[in-house]
């Protein structure tokens, strides 16, 4: 039975902590839509996504409405597409990314994710191409994010396609630099990227996925913020606890979503991804969370420890709350999201290094930072390959999102706006690694890699 | 109450649901209105007359002040004919008049969060 402690407690996360589910994301397998004919190969994966998609985002009004949980965004993730693209005939696969655009904008989904291509161990036909025309279509479409995983546990990193993604995130920048590199915003390098990933940009449905599946995504880093506010001065211990119980109420709503929307558009519901989404709005911060921990800053020592325990206990909490589990599920640390990383990158208390180190905890380490418009591509080369290396390592998924803002400079800051906010940016380390990135290569799968 | 079904991996059925319409409001019987705002005489008549011309049954009704706020929580089935989206029309209008904020949702979305 419900009593009005309870109600009044619900109430308080949706009015005042902000509680939003961040994306009910369909997941929609492109594979039966692959032609030799790229002309035909685009129209049947349009008139596809229109066909499943096109009640998404009616659905996802009237679970709000109805159930009173915000969902802040509606996505699609499709096949990605070096894979369809690549039996085509086609040469240039802009039109493909085009055609990803028109589809998301007739359905009227936030995002579109997929234009992707996954080269750990090296090419297949469609995966060069699609890399090539990423810079172009992602500064000539809207709604396209695209992702490229570069590393796994089980094949070593292809450390050819790293030192090429370094060149694509500065053509990427370029062809962007009225907005200062905007597009790379859309842009996610992956090592262990997952198949059912609903977050964006890097969000692709894998080819081990059902036909069409509902992947959500929650939110909620001010519910646990109020949660720890409770416990003030206590054992960490007991601050875990309280995490815990937040992130199962956080993560039912996820489930609830899920299971409706499942139900209302006819496609089976696939996993919950348990990650704390934050958004540049005041008390929707992961960056408020770590503080709250008892740190002056975010960024300073005992950071990374306090992520452990977060990162840790939402995990505990949400994965009793929903049938499955699946997605990223580790923190989001992005920094132009998050206004008090924002602040703390500003002021110099975080930096590329603390955030490398984060990685350990979470999945996208080096996530929306600006880094100076003039860093050679070696560099953000070697940015990957660090973050990859740490994914690689530890079986576990890590990613770089970094935007070189064209035409600034340290302290100056890239404006995104909406969800993405604004990026101080941030200092890059100054002796070069171009050496390093210019052999190319493979670096082997690691040892405990080899299980059976 | 039909809470939802639960689709696995098995799709073989599903391409005669894909495009299903989309159904409105349908399974949702039960609602939560909760009232808040500054006390003053003639909230609680103001909102539940509307609910009666609603044809909305209050089941559960508590009332307290917290903090010196007025807060309601009313626990009501809604008829057929009425949907959360209409009854959420016709309380904001309350809730203008009263100076009160009323939120109107779905027990299910607290019944998810707080029963296990």
């Amino acid at each position: 039975m419900l009593n009005h402690e309870n109600i009044i407690n619900t109430v308080q996360m949706f009015e005042e902590d902000n509680l939003d589910i961040r994306t009910i994301t369909i997941g929609i397998s492109l594979l039966d839509c692959i032609d030799a004919d790229g002309d035909k190969a685009r129209q049947k994966i349009y008139d596809k996504i229109v066909r499943l998609a096109k009640d998404l985002v009616p659905v996802a009004q009237e679970i709000e409405e109805v159930y009173g949980i915000p969902i802040t965004n509606k996505r699609i993730s499709v096949t990605p597409m070096a894979l369809v693209a690549g039996a085509s005939d086609d040469q240039d696969y802009l039109a493909f990314a085009k055609t990803l655009d028109q589809a998301a904008k007739e359905v009227g989904v936030d995002f579109i994710g997929g234009f992707s291509a996954l080269v750990d161990k090296g090419y297949a036909k469609g995966d060069k191409g699609l890399i090539a025309a990423i810079p172009q279509a992602l500064a000539e479409t809207e709604k396209v994010c695209a992702s490229v995983n570069i590393g796994s546990t089980k094949a070593g990193i292809n450390m050819d396609a790293v030192a090429w993604m370094g060149e694509i995130i500065r053509e990427t920048a370029e062809l962007t630099a009225d907005t200062h590199g905007f597009a790379c915003g859309k842009l996610v390098v992956f090592a262990n990227s997952v198949e059912d990933n609903p977050f964006m940009a890097g969000a692709y449905h894998g080819v081990s996925e059902p036909d069409a599946v509902i992947n959500v995504g929650i939110s909620g880093p001010g519910v646990v913020k109020r949660a720890i506010e409770k416990v003030k001065g206590q054992a960490l211990d007991i601050v875990a606890d309280q995490i815990k119980h937040s992130a199962f109420r956080i993560t039912r709503m996820g489930q609830l979503v899920g299971q409706i929307a499942s139900e209302k558009l006819g496609i089976p519901f696939g996993i919950v991804d348990l990650s704390l989404a934050p958004t540049p709005a005041v008390g929707d911060s992961v960056g408020e969370i770590l503080e709250e921990f008892g740190l002056e800053v975010v960024g300073t020592h005992g950071t990374t420890a306090a992520l452990a325990i977060l990162n840790d206990a939402v995990k505990k909490g949400g994965i009793m709350a929903c049938s499955h589990v699946g997605g990223l599920s580790g923190s989001f640390i992005p920094v132009s999201e998050d206004h008090r990383m924002i602040d703390a990158a500003a002021k110099g208390h975080i930096s590329l290094d603390k955030l490398e180190a984060m990685t350990a905890i979470c999945s996208v380490g080096l996530d929306m930072v600006a880094v100076p418009g003039d860093t050679p591509a070696a560099t953000l080369s070697a940015m990957i390959a660090d973050e990859a290396a740490i994914g690689v390592q530890n079986h576990k998924t890590t990613a770089v999102r970094v935007i070189p803002a064209i035409g600034l400079d340290v302290g100056q800051r890239v404006e995104l706006g909406g969800l993405l906010g604004s990026a101080p940016v941030m200092r890059v380390h100054q002796a070069a690694s171009e050496e390093f990135i210019k052999r190319g290569g493979r670096i082997p799968a690691p040892i405990h890699s080899f299980r059976n | 109450m039909n809470r939802g079904i639960f689709l696995t991996g098995d799709d073989r059925s599903l391409k005669d649901t894909y495009n299903k319409p989309i159904r409105k409001g349908e399974d949702i019987m039960k609602t939560i209105i909760v009232t808040t705002g500054k006390d003053h005489p003639g909230i609680i008549a103001a909102v539940t007359r509307e609910l009666a011309q609603a044809e909305v049954n209050i089941l559960d009704l508590s009332q307290t002040i917290m903090g010196g706020f007025f807060t309601m929580i009313i626990q009501a089935d809604l008829p057929e004919t009425v949907t959360i989206g209409d009854l959420k029309v016709q309380m904001d209008h309350v809730g203008k008049e009263q100076k009160v904020d009323i939120r109107v949702q779905a027990e299910d979305t607290f019944n998810a969060m707080h029963l296990i």
